[in-house]
């Protein structure tokens, strides 16, 4: 099932591209690449190492992309745990080559800095992926990069705003808030899945609707009453309810 | 042509239509607003949506080239009765309509605020940097698509959107690409502009031409082999050419004539109500000092021979003195006149001889408050403590004493100061 799965999802692919990452970081970590950006001079630099981790951390969320989605969203608890054990372990695996080219080719220091800024893209790239569809989960990522680099430089020259999650030094508590706060609400958007979704409301919709069951000396309420209790009974398919994701 | 507009109504990259013209708009705006009434500065500003567009250009393309693949569409595809590279092209140019769309608003709208705010000269440089940044996302929506054709469809969005953004940063500086700024005093050939356009649209009907892995295999190698070499041939075009250059002074720049004659590039003529307050405040010394005859703008006296954009060589002689409103600084503005004051005061005196107490860099503190208006100053220094201090000192005395005080203080140490430290007094 395991292969299957991944064949499925071109894995070769996936993990030549986390690989060519790694050694772009490995090699050329440290190239400053010039970018435009909001500061008095309109342009700021950004190193190579700073810059690729964002498709280190979208490219394992491809791997919840499928062209029969609707499909494999009723497949049983089997499926959904590997789904999730997937992503983990490619995020693992990306992490894993991105950090060690870091700390080989650029410096151990900066390894800190990439993990934080893994876990927030990862988050993004998520709560992208679950928003905009799972083949576009680069798309937030992409968008918040440009949001940092053109924005994040603060107003003293060489200096960083807060909430520049991939410059900021290591012990940097807000960065780090913020980056622990995008992975929480992406594993979120993760679990919360259209038919979970659907049955939180649902269960909420019916807890509104039963005050307005009033007793009558008709009998079309108790036949209500009836049916709504034998629904609860036999519609609830429990089996099925864990099973989906 | 209805083939065009059905994939102009279906293709993907409409849904990023709108957010795409968003972040242009913000990127516009969310800097600086000086660019408003400076055409070559506002084409400028309008050109660097372009870099931040062309990332998702790459991206949106990739995925769009190769959703035939994805939708297992590729027989059917190759066995079409239209040419594919007729099929191939209108989806690439359905593609790219809705990916240049969002940087010609952009461009549009700086264009029209910038014409409402008096039609000032120099537009032609405006649509230089314009169409430069047109070249950025041609190029990149045809990297985009290369990747996608090149590539599995899952990965090649992103692998797209960050390999351009590679060769944006690796072509950088050397290639051009893209600019930050656009001063009056850089020139845009549009010449090579446009022959960089030409090739950047070969390389888009190249990659058009690959066409899908289904047919001749032989055939589809072949095809990739000339796209890539188009590609090299266009990154070599950008490496071998410049578009921006330094610009010679102007013949006949835009003078204002006052307590000084004060002169600018034609483009900067927004600038003059700001040159009118500083010549009124000149006016307005409290004491009578000897003032320069002529200041001319940055790079407008000819002082410098340019070898390249950013290293230039001083030419021996007299130049008028410059001052550099950067971005509209009015403390810019205030500090350059403030210096070619000095320096008229202390002509005849050797500047290198030392003096502890920084006397002269007190008197163009002073004087530097005084022409910007007071306030704040809108610039950080890292320079030595001693100028500092002297500088602070002009700064309290400009803001803080009577203007008969301050007419004695300036008079006392300008004439201390010839005396202790000029040979010539």
């Amino acid at each position: 099932m395991v292969h299957t799965y991944l064949q499925a999802r071109r894995w070769p692919w996936l993990a030549a591209a986390m690989l060519a990452i790694a050694v772009v970081v490995g090699c050329w970590g440290w190239f400053e690449a010039p970018t435009p950006a909001a500061t008095t001079s309109g342009g700021a630099t950004v190193q190579f190492w700073r810059l690729l981790t964002v498709g280190s951390a979208s490219l394992p969320v491809l791997t919840l992309a499928s062209s029969m989605e609707a499909l494999e969203a009723a497949a049983g608890p089997p499926y959904h745990r590997l789904r999730n054990l997937v992503l983990a372990a490619a995020f693992a695996l990306s992490s894993g080559c991105v950090i060690t080219a870091a700390a080989v080719g650029v410096d151990p220091a900066v390894t800190p800095l990439i993990g934080r800024a893994l876990l927030a893209w990862f988050g993004l790239a998520l709560i992208s992926g679950r928003l905009l569809g799972w083949t576009y989960a680069w798309i937030l990522p992409c968008a918040a990069l440009c949001a940092l680099l053109y924005w994040g430089h603060s107003a003293n020259a060489g200096d960083y705003r807060w909430w520049e999650f991939t410059a900021q030094p290591a012990g940097h508590l807000p960065s780090w808030l913020l980056a622990s706060g995008l992975l929480a609400a992406g594993i979120t958007a993760y679990t919360l899945s259209p038919w979970r979704v659907r049955s939180l409301t649902r269960t909420r919709t019916a807890e509104a609707e039963q005050p307005r069951v009033e007793p009558s000396h008709t009998g079309a309420p108790a036949d209500r009453r009836r049916f709504t209790a034998f629904r609860r009974r036999h519609w609830k398919r429990p089996r099925c309810s864990k099973a989906r994701d | 042509m209805s083939a065009l507009w059905l994939h102009l109504r279906a293709s993907t990259a409409r849904w990023g239509f709108l957010p795409l013209t968003a972040l242009g708009v913000a990127v516009l705006f969310g800097r600086s607003r000086f660019w408003i009434g400076i055409w070559p500065e506002t084409g400028a500003a309008a050109q660097v949506s372009a870099f931040f567009l062309g990332i998702f250009a790459a991206g949106f393309a990739a995925w769009i080239a190769a959703t035939v693949e994805v939708r297992g569409l590729h027989e059917q595809a190759a066995a079409a009765a239209i040419r594919p590279l007729t099929i191939e092209l209108t989806r690439f140019t359905a593609t790219l309509a809705w990916l240049l769309a969002p940087y010609l608003v952009v461009a549009a709208i700086a264009f029209v605020i910038t014409a409402r705010a008096g039609l000032p000269p120099g537009v032609g440089a405006f649509l230089g940097y314009v169409v430069l940044g047109a070249v950025t996302v041609v190029f990149a929506t045809a990297w985009g698509w290369l990747a996608g054709r090149l590539l599995a469809p899952l990965i090649a969005a992103v692998c797209a959107a960050l390999s351009w953004f590679v060769v944006l940063s690796v072509l950088g500086d050397a290639g051009q690409l893209t600019v930050v700024s656009g001063p009056p005093w850089h020139e845009v050939r549009t010449g090579t502009i446009g022959l960089r356009l030409a090739a950047v649209v070969a390389l888009a009907v190249a990659v058009s031409a690959i066409g899908w892995r289904a047919g001749r295999r032989a055939a589809f190698h072949r095809r990739i082999g000339a796209a890539v070499a188009a590609l090299v041939g266009v990154i070599a075009l950008h490496l071998a050419t410049t578009v921006v250059t330094h610009r010679p002074p102007v013949a006949k720049p835009l003078c204002v004539h006052g307590a000084i004659e004060y002169c600018l590039w034609p483009e900067h003529a927004k600038y003059v109500p700001l040159i009118q307050a500083l010549d009124r405040r000149v006016a307005a010394l409290p004491l009578p000092l000897p003032l320069p005859e002529r200041v001319v703008d940055y790079s407008l006296s000819g002082s410098q021979r340019w070898i390249d954009l950013y290293s230039s060589v001083e030419l021996p002689g007299t130049f008028d003195p410059e001052f550099d409103i950067s971005e509209g600084s009015r403390w810019g503005l205030a500090r350059g006149v403030a210096a070619a004051i000095v320096k008229t005061v202390a002509a005849g005196c050797d500047p290198t001889k030392p003096d502890p107490a920084h006397r002269w860099d007190q008197l163009f503190a002073w004087l530097e408050w005084r022409l910007a208006g007071g306030g704040k100053p809108d610039y950080r220094t890292d320079a030595p403590q001693g100028l500092q201090t002297a500088w602070a000192t002009g700064h309290r005395i400009a803001a803080e004493q009577s203007e008969h005080q301050q007419a004695a203080w300036a008079a006392t140490l300008i004439a201390e100061t010839k005396r202790r430290h000029c040979r010539a007094a």
